[in-house]
């Protein structure tokens, strides 16, 4: 399927080394927006304790 | 206008008395024999390399000393008394370049018919290419003052200024690379050593307005 | 239901910013999926091999999309930086910064594709022709604005220092490429795409090509949106845990 004549190689290479730095940014902001909501949420709580 | 004469006097002392002028050409003869005889090794050693390393080395000793440029004045209170005093401060910014200018260019653009003569470029190409670098290396101590006013009151700013101004030097290298090659070929191109000229010309008009901005962010 | 608003400058408020931005980011996400898949299956499976390239040209459907972004994202992170030294908008100095690091990412995929691409056309991985250089010119001043975010901590002050980096940086880029595409024209073809249609690319490329420059385009807004409502929360925790222990 995955067969696109002479370049076969170039075009899979490309594509997938586009694709994993683009992974490479999505993974970060996943990341990074995942740690800060947990943040969020352990600081709310903590607040409601202290009150 | 007074007071910029003495400014002037009062730096270029202290800038002579600090051995700046050693320092860098120090450093640039180090670099031209560290880079020749690297290249020396692996039998690369034309006039066309030699022309790139000058350039190169040159773009660097400009960005030695631009460190301590602001940064003395701004530990020692200097510059609060003269962003509260009348003067201008674009003015006491072109002084510093001029006077930065004149001790580690100057010196460096005077060395280099020395340089290279014995490495195979004729005397009179060689002075050619001085008169070049006359007219096009203020603009890289001009430049490099948005460096210094950027990374001002920051600790080890001295990798930052190299990330931040080396790119921007990118144009009048560029341009004064290939018009040295031109006249090591005994060809010219008037319209690129106007458009070389005209790009130093202008940074040094824009650059000390841009920098005192700059320096004012720290202030407010 | 979004109100309709009388006024640009209100979404500025970081909290009107993002209660807009929770609304719109699933969909973003959908667009984004249903066009980049579309764009590129298109583009791979259903268009012919060009008479000249073979079906090398093929790449052509990422290799366009991340140069025009690389490009445009410095404009944009222009842009916002202006509108941060006039108008004192924290989300336009949040924006600027959080779309640098995948603006850094596009330009490094553009250089990736095209050197890949080169290869069998040109012979060649990398040459020193203008477009190459542009592009390693703007590599260049990505890295630096990055890295005055990566030293330093966000502060008003430098917010002030990283907009003027970019500034200034931006009419040293402009001035490189000029200074390069002075001296020669260089291997590489024209632009792909321009209003004037004489100089277009085959239709058969053209409108998988457009498919896809939209999809690439939607996946930039949705990342954006979701660094910068990221980095607002960062900020918001930053002032709590201020509060709370000062």
């Amino acid at each position: 399927m995955l067969d696109f004549g002479k370049y076969t190689f170039e075009i899979l290479i490309s594509y997938v080394g586009t694709f994993s730095l683009v992974a490479i940014v999505i993974v970060s902001t996943y990341l990074d927006a995942k740690k800060v909501k947990r943040d969020l949420k352990n600081l709310n709580i903590d607040n409601l304790n202290d009150k | 206008m007074k007071l910029s004469f003495h400014l002037l006097k009062y730096e270029l002392l202290f800038a002579l008395a600090n051995k700046g002028i050693l320092l860098s050409t120090s450093f640039f003869i180090i670099l031209i024999l560290i880079v020749g005889i690297g290249f020396g090794q692996i039998g690369e050693s034309s006039e066309k390399t030699l022309l790139a390393i000058i350039w190169i080395a040159i773009s660097l000793s400009s960005l030695l000393s631009i460190k301590t440029m602001f940064q003395e004045d701004f530990d020692d209170g200097t510059l609060d008394l003269y962003i509260l005093s009348n003067t201008s401060i674009e003015t006491i910014i072109f002084i510093k370049s001029i006077v930065h200018w004149i001790t580690t260019n100057l010196p460096i653009i005077t060395l280099i018919p020395l340089i290279s003569f014995p490495l195979g470029i004729t005397i009179y190409h060689s002075i050619l290419i001085c008169f070049v670098m006359l007219l096009s290396t203020p603009a890289l101590s001009f430049i490099s003052t948005i460096g210094a006013a950027l990374t001002l009151g920051e600790k080890g700013g001295n990798l930052l200024i190299s990330i931040f101004i080396l790119p921007t030097f990118l144009p009048i290298i560029i341009f004064g690379m290939k018009i040295s090659l031109l006249i090591t070929n005994s060809t010219y191109d008037i319209m690129a050593h106007l458009i070389l000229f005209a790009l130093s010309l202008i940074c040094i008009a824009i650059t000390p307005f841009i920098t005192s901005l700059i320096i004012k962010i720290h202030y407010t | 239901m979004i109100k309709f608003r009388k006024n640009i400058w209100e979404f500025a408020n970081p909290n009107n910013f993002l209660s807009i931005a929770n609304k719109i980011i699933p969909f973003f996400l959908i667009l984004t999926i249903i066009t980049l898949s579309l764009g590129l299956v298109w583009g791979l499976f259903f268009t012919p091999e060009d008479y000249r390239q073979g079906s090398s040209v093929k790449i052509i459907f990422i290799h366009v999309p991340t140069a025009f972004l690389a490009i445009n994202i410095y404009f944009m992170m222009l842009l916002a930086s202006i509108i941060w030294l006039i108008r004192r908008h924290h989300v336009s100095l949040i924006a600027a910064k959080s779309a640098a690091l995948i603006g850094l990412i596009m330009t490094l995929s553009a250089v990736l594709t095209g050197a890949i691409w080169g290869k069998p056309i040109w012979g060649t991985y990398w040459a020193w022709d203008p477009r190459l250089t542009s592009f390693a010119i703007l590599l260049m001043f990505y890295l630096g604005y990055l890295s005055i975010w990566q030293t330093m901590k966000f502060s008003d002050k430098i917010g002030d220092l990283s907009s003027w980096l970019c500034i200034v940086g931006s009419i040293f880029a402009l001035l490189s490429r000029y200074a390069v595409f002075f001296w020669d024209q260089g291997l590489h073809q024209g632009p792909s795409l321009s209003l004037d249609k004489e100089e277009n690319i085959d239709n058969v490329f053209y409108f998988p090509l457009i498919i896809c420059i939209i999809g690439f385009v939607l996946l930039f807004l949705t990342l954006l949106l979701i660094r910068i409502k990221t980095e607002i929360q960062k900020r918001k925790i930053n002032i709590l845990l201020n509060a709370r222990d000062g």
